[in-house]
Protein backbone atom coordinates (compact mmCIF):
# COMPACT_ATOMS: atom_id res chain seq x y z
CA UNK A 1 0.00 0.00 0.00
CA UNK A 2 1.34 3.25 -1.14
CA UNK A 3 1.32 6.38 0.85
CA UNK A 4 -1.05 9.54 -0.23
CA UNK A 5 2.56 11.50 -0.18
CA UNK A 6 3.73 9.15 -2.40
CA UNK A 7 0.81 9.54 -4.73
CA UNK A 8 1.40 13.15 -4.75
CA UNK A 9 4.76 13.05 -5.35
CA UNK A 10 4.07 11.20 -8.40
CA UNK A 11 1.61 13.40 -9.43
CA UNK A 12 3.88 16.36 -9.47
CA UNK A 13 6.45 14.55 -11.02
CA UNK A 14 3.84 13.47 -13.84
CA UNK A 15 2.64 17.05 -14.10
CA UNK A 16 6.56 18.40 -14.28
CA UNK A 17 6.51 15.58 -17.29
CA UNK A 18 3.56 17.31 -18.50
CA UNK A 19 5.01 20.70 -18.42
CA UNK A 20 8.09 19.86 -20.28
CA UNK A 21 5.45 18.08 -23.16
CA UNK A 22 3.77 21.46 -23.53
CA UNK A 23 6.61 23.27 -23.54
CA UNK A 24 8.37 21.08 -26.45
CA UNK A 25 4.44 20.84 -28.47
CA UNK A 26 3.57 24.54 -27.77
CA UNK A 27 5.42 26.17 -30.83
CA UNK A 28 4.44 23.69 -33.18
CA UNK A 29 0.64 23.15 -32.11
CA UNK A 30 0.55 26.96 -32.71
CA UNK A 31 2.15 27.82 -35.91
CA UNK A 32 0.17 24.43 -37.00
CA UNK A 33 -3.21 26.14 -35.82
CA UNK A 34 -2.89 29.10 -38.02
CA UNK A 35 -0.37 28.41 -40.76
CA UNK A 36 -2.07 24.35 -41.10
CA UNK A 37 2.02 23.79 -42.07
CA UNK A 38 3.36 21.10 -39.92
CA UNK A 39 6.75 22.00 -39.13
CA UNK A 40 8.65 18.54 -38.61
CA UNK A 41 12.00 20.60 -38.03
CA UNK A 42 10.37 22.24 -34.86
CA UNK A 43 12.38 19.55 -33.01
CA UNK A 44 15.58 20.62 -34.53
CA UNK A 45 14.47 23.80 -33.55
CA UNK A 46 14.37 22.88 -29.75
CA UNK A 47 17.42 20.75 -30.49
CA UNK A 48 19.46 24.32 -30.86
CA UNK A 49 17.57 26.05 -28.57
CA UNK A 50 19.14 23.37 -25.77
CA UNK A 51 22.62 24.03 -27.65
CA UNK A 52 22.45 27.67 -27.25
CA UNK A 53 21.14 27.79 -24.14
CA UNK A 54 24.12 25.81 -22.74
CA UNK A 55 26.48 27.99 -24.61
CA UNK A 56 24.77 30.88 -23.76
CA UNK A 57 24.42 30.08 -19.67
CA UNK A 58 28.15 29.49 -19.96
CA UNK A 59 28.96 32.85 -21.65
CA UNK A 60 27.02 35.36 -19.97
CA UNK A 61 27.00 33.74 -16.52
CA UNK A 62 23.19 34.57 -16.22
CA UNK A 63 20.83 31.94 -16.89
CA UNK A 64 17.63 34.01 -17.27
CA UNK A 65 19.69 36.00 -19.61
CA UNK A 66 20.71 33.01 -21.61
CA UNK A 67 16.60 32.00 -21.50
CA UNK A 68 15.83 35.19 -23.18
CA UNK A 69 18.25 35.45 -25.64
CA UNK A 70 17.76 32.04 -26.36
CA UNK A 71 14.22 32.14 -27.23
CA UNK A 72 14.73 35.35 -29.02
CA UNK A 73 17.43 33.98 -31.33
CA UNK A 74 15.40 30.25 -32.41
CA UNK A 75 12.52 33.19 -32.77
CA UNK A 76 14.23 34.91 -35.20
CA UNK A 77 15.27 31.80 -36.78
CA UNK A 78 11.67 30.69 -37.31
CA UNK A 79 10.81 34.21 -38.66
CA UNK A 80 13.62 33.50 -41.46
CA UNK A 81 11.96 30.30 -42.11
CA UNK A 82 8.66 31.22 -42.93
CA UNK A 83 9.75 34.39 -44.76
CA UNK A 84 12.39 32.41 -47.00
CA UNK A 85 11.12 29.26 -47.03
CA UNK A 86 7.63 28.61 -46.15
CA UNK A 87 6.07 31.25 -47.61
CA UNK A 88 6.52 29.91 -51.26
CA UNK A 89 5.16 27.02 -49.82
CA UNK A 90 1.43 27.22 -48.70
CA UNK A 91 -1.01 24.97 -49.59
CA UNK A 92 1.47 22.61 -51.04
CA UNK A 93 1.75 20.10 -47.98
CA UNK A 94 4.17 17.52 -49.89
CA UNK A 95 6.96 20.05 -50.37
CA UNK A 96 5.94 21.93 -46.87
CA UNK A 97 6.83 18.19 -45.79
CA UNK A 98 10.22 17.79 -47.54
CA UNK A 99 11.04 21.33 -46.82
CA UNK A 100 10.85 21.06 -43.05
CA UNK A 101 12.10 17.49 -43.27
CA UNK A 102 15.29 18.67 -44.81
CA UNK A 103 15.69 21.60 -42.35
CA UNK A 104 15.89 18.78 -39.57
CA UNK A 105 19.18 16.97 -41.67
CA UNK A 106 21.05 20.53 -42.22
CA UNK A 107 19.43 22.13 -38.65
CA UNK A 108 21.14 18.81 -36.93
CA UNK A 109 24.48 18.26 -39.07
CA UNK A 110 25.55 21.79 -38.15
CA UNK A 111 24.81 20.99 -34.69
CA UNK A 112 27.22 17.81 -34.68
CA UNK A 113 30.11 19.71 -36.99
CA UNK A 114 30.16 22.69 -34.32
CA UNK A 115 29.29 20.68 -30.64
CA UNK A 116 30.42 17.23 -32.26
CA UNK A 117 28.14 13.97 -32.52
CA UNK A 118 28.50 12.79 -28.76
CA UNK A 119 26.37 12.75 -26.15
CA UNK A 120 26.67 16.37 -23.70
CA UNK A 121 26.05 16.25 -20.04
CA UNK A 122 24.86 19.70 -18.72
CA UNK A 123 24.92 20.86 -15.19
CA UNK A 124 22.07 22.72 -13.90
CA UNK A 125 22.69 26.03 -12.50
CA UNK A 126 23.85 25.97 -8.62
CA UNK A 127 19.95 27.61 -7.47
CA UNK A 128 17.99 24.62 -9.73
CA UNK A 129 20.50 21.76 -8.00
CA UNK A 130 18.73 19.39 -5.17
CA UNK A 131 15.63 19.48 -3.76
CA UNK A 132 12.64 20.55 -1.81
CA UNK A 133 10.61 18.25 0.73
CA UNK A 134 7.05 18.32 -0.10
CA UNK A 135 4.63 16.20 2.29
CA UNK A 136 7.81 14.58 3.45
CA UNK A 137 8.76 13.51 -0.52
CA UNK A 138 11.87 14.93 -2.41
CA UNK A 139 10.94 16.84 -5.40
CA UNK A 140 13.75 18.15 -7.84
CA UNK A 141 14.12 21.61 -7.49
CA UNK A 142 14.49 21.52 -11.65
CA UNK A 143 11.27 19.98 -11.71
CA UNK A 144 9.68 23.02 -10.10
CA UNK A 145 11.51 24.78 -12.52
CA UNK A 146 9.61 23.10 -15.12
CA UNK A 147 6.48 23.50 -13.50
CA UNK A 148 6.62 27.40 -13.36
CA UNK A 149 8.15 27.76 -16.43
CA UNK A 150 5.18 25.41 -18.31
CA UNK A 151 2.80 27.27 -15.96
CA UNK A 152 4.21 31.04 -17.09
CA UNK A 153 4.04 29.70 -20.79
CA UNK A 154 0.80 28.70 -20.81
CA UNK A 155 -1.09 31.46 -19.39
CA UNK A 156 1.12 34.04 -21.58
CA UNK A 157 -0.32 32.38 -24.47
CA UNK A 158 -3.56 32.14 -22.93
CA UNK A 159 -3.85 35.65 -22.64
CA UNK A 160 -2.51 37.02 -25.71
CA UNK A 161 -4.91 34.77 -27.55
CA UNK A 162 -7.79 35.59 -25.49
CA UNK A 163 -6.86 39.51 -24.40
CA UNK A 164 -5.24 40.76 -27.48
CA UNK A 165 -6.18 42.03 -30.83
CA UNK A 166 -3.59 39.75 -32.16
CA UNK A 167 -4.61 36.81 -30.30
CA UNK A 168 -8.10 37.86 -31.92
CA UNK A 169 -6.58 37.72 -35.17
CA UNK A 170 -4.83 34.37 -34.98
CA UNK A 171 -8.00 32.50 -33.68
CA UNK A 172 -9.51 34.35 -36.33
CA UNK A 173 -7.37 33.12 -38.78
CA UNK A 174 -7.28 29.24 -37.80
CA UNK A 175 -11.13 29.39 -38.44
CA UNK A 176 -10.96 31.67 -41.66
CA UNK A 177 -8.08 33.06 -42.99
CA UNK A 178 -9.84 34.48 -46.33
CA UNK A 179 -11.88 36.79 -44.38
CA UNK A 180 -9.78 37.98 -42.11
CA UNK A 181 -7.86 39.17 -45.21
CA UNK A 182 -11.31 40.79 -46.64
CA UNK A 183 -11.17 42.83 -43.18
CA UNK A 184 -8.10 44.47 -43.85
CA UNK A 185 -5.89 42.27 -42.27
CA UNK A 186 -2.25 41.32 -43.52
CA UNK A 187 -2.38 37.74 -42.53
CA UNK A 188 0.90 37.31 -43.85
CA UNK A 189 2.81 39.27 -41.40
CA UNK A 190 0.63 37.42 -38.56
CA UNK A 191 1.79 34.37 -40.14
CA UNK A 192 5.53 35.43 -39.50
CA UNK A 193 5.15 37.05 -36.67
CA UNK A 194 3.29 33.27 -35.84
CA UNK A 195 6.10 31.55 -36.96
CA UNK A 196 8.13 33.69 -34.89
CA UNK A 197 6.81 32.74 -31.99
CA UNK A 198 6.78 29.01 -32.54
CA UNK A 199 10.82 29.41 -32.58
CA UNK A 200 10.17 31.46 -29.31
CA UNK A 201 8.75 28.78 -27.69
CA UNK A 202 10.64 26.05 -29.39
CA UNK A 203 13.98 28.00 -28.01
CA UNK A 204 12.58 28.10 -24.08
CA UNK A 205 11.73 24.28 -24.57
CA UNK A 206 14.82 23.55 -25.92
CA UNK A 207 16.63 25.19 -22.82
CA UNK A 208 14.40 23.68 -20.27
CA UNK A 209 15.05 20.29 -22.00
CA UNK A 210 18.54 20.85 -21.97
CA UNK A 211 19.17 21.17 -18.78
CA UNK A 212 16.57 18.35 -18.13
CA UNK A 213 18.22 15.92 -20.54
CA UNK A 214 21.59 16.74 -21.72
CA UNK A 215 22.44 17.24 -25.22
CA UNK A 216 22.60 15.17 -27.78
CA UNK A 217 21.51 16.00 -31.96
CA UNK A 218 19.65 13.25 -31.60
CA UNK A 219 17.07 14.71 -29.37
CA UNK A 220 15.24 17.24 -31.41
CA UNK A 221 14.25 13.95 -33.57
CA UNK A 222 13.25 12.31 -30.82
CA UNK A 223 10.66 14.44 -29.63
CA UNK A 224 9.15 14.59 -33.03
CA UNK A 225 6.95 11.86 -32.28
CA UNK A 226 5.55 12.67 -28.80
CA UNK A 227 4.93 16.00 -30.35
CA UNK A 228 2.54 14.81 -33.49
CA UNK A 229 1.06 12.07 -30.45
CA UNK A 230 0.23 15.15 -28.27
CA UNK A 231 -0.90 17.69 -31.11
CA UNK A 232 -3.07 14.61 -32.28
CA UNK A 233 -4.72 13.59 -29.16
CA UNK A 234 -5.27 17.23 -28.19
CA UNK A 235 -6.81 18.08 -31.67
CA UNK A 236 -4.95 19.79 -34.89
CA UNK A 237 -4.91 22.86 -34.65
CA UNK A 238 -6.38 23.32 -30.61
CA UNK A 239 -4.02 25.17 -28.24
CA UNK A 240 -6.08 24.15 -25.03
CA UNK A 241 -6.12 20.78 -26.50
CA UNK A 242 -2.48 20.23 -26.73
CA UNK A 243 -2.07 21.87 -23.37
CA UNK A 244 -4.28 18.82 -21.71
CA UNK A 245 -3.24 16.76 -24.41
CA UNK A 246 0.43 16.75 -22.56
CA UNK A 247 -0.64 16.83 -19.16
CA UNK A 248 -2.44 14.02 -19.75
CA UNK A 249 0.14 12.11 -21.55
CA UNK A 250 2.80 13.35 -18.92
CA UNK A 251 0.03 11.62 -16.11
CA UNK A 252 0.18 8.82 -18.08
CA UNK A 253 3.83 8.02 -18.41
CA UNK A 254 4.80 8.84 -14.65
CA UNK A 255 2.20 6.80 -13.39
CA UNK A 256 2.27 3.68 -15.74
CA UNK A 257 6.19 3.98 -15.11
CA UNK A 258 5.84 3.34 -11.20
CA UNK A 259 3.04 0.68 -11.63
CA UNK A 260 3.02 -0.92 -15.35
CA UNK A 261 7.39 0.15 -15.76
CA UNK A 262 7.06 -2.14 -18.66
CA UNK A 263 4.31 -0.05 -20.26
CA UNK A 264 6.05 2.82 -20.06
CA UNK A 265 7.39 2.97 -23.28
CA UNK A 266 3.77 2.57 -24.90
CA UNK A 267 1.69 4.81 -22.67
CA UNK A 268 1.87 7.94 -24.88
CA UNK A 269 0.00 5.47 -27.79
CA UNK A 270 -2.33 3.17 -25.11
CA UNK A 271 -3.12 7.19 -24.52
CA UNK A 272 -3.69 8.12 -28.52
CA UNK A 273 -5.81 4.97 -29.37
CA UNK A 274 -8.01 5.33 -26.62
CA UNK A 275 -8.80 9.00 -27.38
CA UNK A 276 -9.14 8.58 -31.26
CA UNK A 277 -11.23 5.69 -30.77
CA UNK A 278 -13.53 7.68 -28.74
CA UNK A 279 -13.14 10.75 -30.72
CA UNK A 280 -11.07 10.76 -34.01
CA UNK A 281 -10.58 14.68 -34.08
CA UNK A 282 -8.86 14.85 -30.75
CA UNK A 283 -10.02 15.85 -27.39
CA UNK A 284 -10.38 19.48 -28.88
CA UNK A 285 -10.33 19.18 -32.40
CA UNK A 286 -13.58 20.31 -34.70
CA UNK A 287 -15.57 17.47 -36.18
CA UNK B 1 -20.32 60.11 -59.99
CA UNK B 2 -19.62 56.58 -59.81
CA UNK B 3 -17.62 55.12 -56.47
CA UNK B 4 -16.82 51.96 -58.16
CA UNK B 5 -15.75 51.30 -61.98
CA UNK B 6 -14.75 47.82 -64.00
CA UNK B 7 -13.78 47.70 -67.03
CA UNK B 8 -13.02 44.55 -68.82
CA UNK B 9 -12.28 42.77 -66.05
CA UNK B 10 -11.09 39.30 -66.80
CA UNK B 11 -10.46 36.78 -63.78
CA UNK B 12 -9.53 33.14 -63.96
CA UNK B 13 -9.63 30.57 -61.33
CA UNK B 14 -7.69 26.88 -61.81
CA UNK B 15 -7.34 27.71 -65.61
CA UNK B 16 -11.29 28.33 -65.92
CA UNK B 17 -12.10 31.65 -67.51
CA UNK B 18 -15.56 32.90 -65.25
CA UNK B 19 -14.67 36.48 -65.82
CA UNK B 20 -15.15 37.04 -69.27
CA UNK B 21 -14.72 41.14 -69.57
CA UNK B 22 -16.75 42.56 -66.68
CA UNK B 23 -18.05 46.21 -67.58
CA UNK B 24 -20.03 47.81 -64.41
CA UNK B 25 -20.49 51.23 -62.85
CA UNK B 26 -22.05 51.21 -59.31
CA UNK B 27 -23.08 55.29 -58.47
CA UNK B 28 -22.32 56.61 -55.41
CA UNK B 29 -24.88 57.04 -53.25
CA UNK B 30 -27.13 54.43 -54.47
CA UNK B 31 -27.95 50.85 -53.94
CA UNK B 32 -27.41 48.64 -57.14
CA UNK B 33 -28.16 45.24 -57.28
CA UNK B 34 -25.86 42.58 -59.52
CA UNK B 35 -28.51 39.59 -60.97
CA UNK B 36 -28.30 36.73 -62.29
CA UNK B 37 -28.60 33.02 -62.83
CA UNK B 38 -26.49 30.37 -60.63
CA UNK B 39 -22.94 30.50 -61.60
CA UNK B 40 -23.01 33.84 -63.98
CA UNK B 41 -20.00 35.31 -61.82
CA UNK B 42 -21.71 37.38 -59.36
CA UNK B 43 -19.78 35.96 -56.58
CA UNK B 44 -16.64 36.19 -59.05
CA UNK B 45 -16.78 39.41 -59.39
CA UNK B 46 -17.36 39.87 -55.99
CA UNK B 47 -14.18 38.48 -54.77
CA UNK B 48 -12.46 40.14 -57.73
CA UNK B 49 -13.55 43.54 -56.61
CA UNK B 50 -12.16 42.58 -53.11
CA UNK B 51 -9.07 41.03 -54.26
CA UNK B 52 -9.56 37.93 -53.27
CA UNK B 53 -9.65 36.19 -56.30
CA UNK B 54 -6.91 38.94 -58.39
CA UNK B 55 -8.29 39.76 -62.05
CA UNK B 56 -6.30 38.40 -65.12
CA UNK B 57 -6.53 42.03 -66.47
CA UNK B 58 -8.79 44.98 -66.78
CA UNK B 59 -9.09 48.18 -64.59
CA UNK B 60 -11.01 47.85 -61.25
CA UNK B 61 -11.41 51.57 -59.97
CA UNK B 62 -12.81 52.50 -56.63
CA UNK B 63 -13.48 56.13 -56.09
CA UNK B 64 -11.29 57.04 -58.88
CA UNK B 65 -8.34 54.68 -58.52
CA UNK B 66 -7.17 51.51 -59.72
CA UNK B 67 -7.35 48.99 -57.42
CA UNK B 68 -7.07 45.78 -59.67
CA UNK B 69 -3.31 45.32 -58.41
CA UNK B 70 -3.45 46.06 -54.35
CA UNK B 71 -3.38 42.84 -52.27
CA UNK B 72 -6.28 41.66 -50.77
CA UNK B 73 -5.79 43.26 -47.50
CA UNK B 74 -5.37 46.81 -48.76
CA UNK B 75 -8.95 46.53 -50.60
CA UNK B 76 -10.83 46.82 -47.74
CA UNK B 77 -8.31 49.41 -46.23
CA UNK B 78 -9.91 52.10 -48.37
CA UNK B 79 -12.90 52.17 -47.61
CA UNK B 80 -14.87 48.56 -48.77
CA UNK B 81 -16.81 46.59 -46.76
CA UNK B 82 -18.04 42.88 -47.77
CA UNK B 83 -20.86 40.82 -46.41
CA UNK B 84 -20.11 37.41 -48.14
CA UNK B 85 -22.17 35.10 -49.33
CA UNK B 86 -21.86 31.91 -46.59
CA UNK B 87 -21.95 35.37 -43.65
CA UNK B 88 -18.58 34.06 -42.45
CA UNK B 89 -19.27 34.86 -38.83
CA UNK B 90 -16.51 33.02 -36.99
CA UNK B 91 -17.95 30.42 -34.83
CA UNK B 92 -14.91 30.98 -32.32
CA UNK B 93 -15.35 34.01 -31.55
CA UNK B 94 -17.97 35.72 -29.89
CA UNK B 95 -20.29 38.38 -31.43
CA UNK B 96 -18.44 40.93 -30.06
CA UNK B 97 -14.90 39.84 -30.60
CA UNK B 98 -16.57 39.49 -34.32
CA UNK B 99 -17.11 43.16 -34.48
CA UNK B 100 -13.60 43.97 -32.46
CA UNK B 101 -11.81 41.89 -35.27
CA UNK B 102 -13.79 44.48 -38.42
CA UNK B 103 -12.18 47.63 -36.36
CA UNK B 104 -9.43 48.63 -38.18
CA UNK B 105 -8.38 51.90 -36.28
CA UNK B 106 -7.90 51.43 -32.82
CA UNK B 107 -8.92 48.05 -30.63
CA UNK B 108 -12.34 48.36 -30.29
CA UNK B 109 -15.64 49.52 -31.96
CA UNK B 110 -16.45 53.46 -31.88
CA UNK B 111 -19.70 54.33 -29.14
CA UNK B 112 -21.24 56.49 -32.70
CA UNK B 113 -20.56 53.04 -34.55
CA UNK B 114 -21.75 50.93 -31.58
CA UNK B 115 -25.04 53.30 -31.27
CA UNK B 116 -25.73 52.95 -34.92
CA UNK B 117 -25.39 49.39 -35.21
CA UNK B 118 -27.84 49.24 -32.33
CA UNK B 119 -29.78 51.29 -33.96
CA UNK B 120 -30.21 49.18 -36.87
CA UNK B 121 -30.28 45.90 -35.35
CA UNK B 122 -31.89 46.65 -31.29
CA UNK B 123 -31.47 42.45 -31.16
CA UNK B 124 -27.65 42.71 -31.37
CA UNK B 125 -27.73 43.72 -27.67
CA UNK B 126 -28.51 40.43 -26.34
CA UNK B 127 -25.94 38.58 -28.86
CA UNK B 128 -22.75 40.10 -28.01
CA UNK B 129 -21.33 37.60 -25.70
CA UNK B 130 -22.76 34.52 -27.50
CA UNK B 131 -20.27 32.49 -29.65
CA UNK B 132 -20.98 33.04 -33.53
CA UNK B 133 -21.32 29.07 -34.10
CA UNK B 134 -24.48 29.27 -31.84
CA UNK B 135 -26.13 31.68 -33.68
CA UNK B 136 -29.05 31.07 -35.65
CA UNK B 137 -29.03 31.90 -40.00
CA UNK B 138 -30.77 35.18 -39.22
CA UNK B 139 -28.75 36.14 -36.28
CA UNK B 140 -25.73 34.87 -38.30
CA UNK B 141 -26.39 37.16 -41.14
CA UNK B 142 -26.97 40.47 -38.95
CA UNK B 143 -23.73 39.59 -36.98
CA UNK B 144 -22.03 39.23 -40.50
CA UNK B 145 -23.72 43.08 -41.46
CA UNK B 146 -22.83 44.65 -38.53
CA UNK B 147 -19.54 43.59 -39.06
CA UNK B 148 -19.56 45.21 -41.97
CA UNK B 149 -20.98 48.40 -40.31
CA UNK B 150 -17.95 49.11 -38.07
CA UNK B 151 -15.81 50.90 -39.80
CA UNK B 152 -18.13 53.30 -41.81
CA UNK B 153 -17.14 52.27 -44.83
CA UNK B 154 -18.30 54.45 -48.21
CA UNK B 155 -19.05 51.52 -50.47
CA UNK B 156 -20.81 47.92 -48.79
CA UNK B 157 -20.76 45.07 -51.29
CA UNK B 158 -23.37 42.60 -49.99
CA UNK B 159 -23.48 38.71 -51.37
CA UNK B 160 -26.99 36.65 -51.32
CA UNK B 161 -28.09 38.65 -48.06
CA UNK B 162 -31.47 36.78 -48.02
CA UNK B 163 -29.89 33.04 -49.23
CA UNK B 164 -31.59 30.66 -46.29
CA UNK B 165 -33.09 32.88 -44.69
CA UNK B 166 -37.30 32.86 -43.78
CA UNK B 167 -39.35 35.23 -45.33
CA UNK B 168 -39.95 37.58 -42.28
CA UNK B 169 -36.34 37.87 -41.41
CA UNK B 170 -35.73 38.61 -45.12
CA UNK B 171 -38.63 41.27 -44.62
CA UNK B 172 -36.36 42.99 -41.40
CA UNK B 173 -33.75 42.97 -43.55
CA UNK B 174 -35.19 44.93 -46.29
CA UNK B 175 -35.93 47.85 -44.23
CA UNK B 176 -32.02 47.15 -42.83
CA UNK B 177 -30.84 47.69 -46.05
CA UNK B 178 -33.06 50.84 -46.19
CA UNK B 179 -31.85 52.44 -43.40
CA UNK B 180 -28.37 51.48 -44.04
CA UNK B 181 -28.82 52.91 -47.37
CA UNK B 182 -29.06 56.23 -46.19
CA UNK B 183 -25.59 56.64 -45.49
CA UNK B 184 -23.40 54.58 -47.60
CA UNK B 185 -23.53 52.93 -50.89
CA UNK B 186 -24.86 49.32 -51.73
CA UNK B 187 -23.38 46.86 -54.29
CA UNK B 188 -25.89 44.00 -53.42
CA UNK B 189 -25.82 40.54 -55.04
CA UNK B 190 -29.11 38.75 -55.18
CA UNK B 191 -31.09 36.18 -56.19
CA UNK B 192 -34.35 37.23 -54.60
CA UNK B 193 -35.90 39.66 -57.19
CA UNK B 194 -38.50 41.26 -55.32
CA UNK B 195 -36.24 41.71 -52.53
CA UNK B 196 -33.69 43.51 -54.39
CA UNK B 197 -35.60 45.11 -56.53
CA UNK B 198 -37.82 46.49 -53.72
CA UNK B 199 -34.40 47.87 -52.13
CA UNK B 200 -32.21 48.99 -55.21
CA UNK B 201 -31.83 51.88 -57.33
CA UNK B 202 -30.04 50.24 -60.72
CA UNK B 203 -29.80 46.74 -61.67
CA UNK B 204 -26.74 44.75 -63.42
CA UNK B 205 -27.95 41.12 -65.40
CA UNK B 206 -24.93 39.34 -65.42
CA UNK B 207 -24.48 36.23 -67.95
CA UNK B 208 -21.65 33.58 -68.35
CA UNK B 209 -19.19 36.40 -66.99
CA UNK B 210 -20.52 39.37 -68.30
CA UNK B 211 -22.75 42.42 -67.38
CA UNK B 212 -25.24 41.70 -70.40
CA UNK B 213 -27.93 44.24 -69.21
CA UNK B 214 -28.00 47.59 -66.80
CA UNK B 215 -30.30 50.45 -65.66
CA UNK B 216 -32.54 51.76 -63.67
CA UNK B 217 -34.56 49.03 -61.41
CA UNK B 218 -37.41 50.45 -61.91
CA UNK B 219 -37.12 49.66 -66.23
CA UNK B 220 -36.96 45.87 -65.51
CA UNK B 221 -39.56 45.89 -63.26
CA UNK B 222 -41.90 45.77 -65.72
CA UNK B 223 -39.80 43.51 -68.34
CA UNK B 224 -41.12 40.07 -68.38
CA UNK B 225 -39.15 39.69 -71.13
CA UNK B 226 -35.68 40.53 -69.80
CA UNK B 227 -36.88 38.96 -66.44
CA UNK B 228 -37.66 35.80 -68.21
CA UNK B 229 -34.51 35.39 -70.41
CA UNK B 230 -32.20 36.26 -67.31
CA UNK B 231 -33.52 35.48 -64.18
CA UNK B 232 -36.32 32.87 -65.10
CA UNK B 233 -38.45 34.88 -63.13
Amino acid sequence: MYSPELYLNLALNALSVGMLYFLICSGFSLVFGLLRVLNFAHGSLIMWGAYLGVFFTRALSSFSGALILTAVIIGILGVLIEFFLIRRLYGNELFQLLLTFGLIFILDEVVKLIWGPGVIPVEKPEFLQGSVMIYGEPFTLYRLFILATGAIVCVSIYLLLKKTKLGLIIRAGIENKEMVRALGVNINKVFTLVCGMGGFLGGVAGFVLGGFSGLSPEMGFGQLINILVIVVVGGLGSFIGTAVAAIILGLSESFLGFFLPEFAMIGIFIVMFVVLSIKPSGLFGGE
Amino acid sequence: MNILEMDDVHTHIMGFHILEGVNLMVSQGKATVLLGRNGAGKTTTMKTIMGLTPSSSGTILFKGQPIQKMRDFEIPRLGISLVPENRDVFSNLTVEENLRLAVRNGKNVKTERLEYILDIFPPMKDLFKKKGGNLSGGEAQMVAVARALVNEDALLIIDELTKGLAPIIIESLSNVLAEIKKNTTILLVEQNFEFATGICDDYLIMEQGKVVHSGKVDEIKGDKQIQSKYLGV
